[in-house]
């Protein structure tokens, strides 16, 4: 009876753990609990690290210009293309109003276009790292 | 998170950008909000002013 009551307490000691025990993602539940608070999604409360945005001026005789963001990881970021407007005279040429988006690096954002027509062109856009 | 309008060569802002934490750029100017209407403005002793427009020309047609 005495040994049963030893075995059982082990187990339980194995399985829930101490408050004091390292975090750890095979431990106690109290290590698994400790591993998942230190995780930055749960310590920020979203898995959101930062949010920027921005408009970009293409003059009347750009094809590109380049933004500067604050450091972004590539690779944990997209780019959210949030439309273009030019304001154009009497012609129905278009190609200056397709303008494109491209996170070229970390810290830049850069907006392109295949003619510009003499006609400038606002383009706005936001950045979303994720942690 | 700050805001910064971005100039090029000849003082022209052609960015207006809310960042996630300070920039320091000589072609960054800190400003108060993303305000658009400063754009393709000359950036001119601490004062945005309008660029005259040069007359433009019939576009090419595009392929």
């Amino acid at each position: 009876m005495f040994g049963m009551m030893e075995a059982m307490l082990s187990f339980l000691r194995r399985q829930i753990g101490l408050r004091t025990d390292s975090a750890s993602a095979t431990g106690s539940a109290h290590a698994k609990l400790a591993h998942i608070a230190g995780k930055e999604i749960v310590a920020n409360g979203s898995a959101i690290k930062s949010i920027q945005r921005g408009t970009i001026a293409l003059g009347v005789a750009d094809k590109t210009k380049a933004a500067t963001i604050s450091p972004v990881i590539t690779g944990k970021t997209m780019l959210s293309f949030l439309g273009t407007s030019s304001l154009t005279g009497a012609t129905d040429r278009m190609g200056h109003h397709f303008v494109r988006l491209q996170l070229t690096t970390g810290t830049t954002v850069t907006a392109v276009r295949d003619a510009h027509n003499n006609t400038a062109a606002t383009v706005s856009y936001e950045v979303i790292e994720f942690v | 998170m700050p805001y910064y309008a971005q100039i090029d060569e000849n003082g022209i802002c052609f960015a207006v950008t809310q960042t996630a934490g300070e920039i320091n750029r000589a072609d960054m100017i800190e400003i108060d909000s993303l305000d658009e209407s400063i754009l393709l403005k000359k950036y001119v002793n601490g004062a945005w002013e309008t660029v005259p427009e040069e007359p433009q020309t019939e576009p090419e047609p595009l392929e």
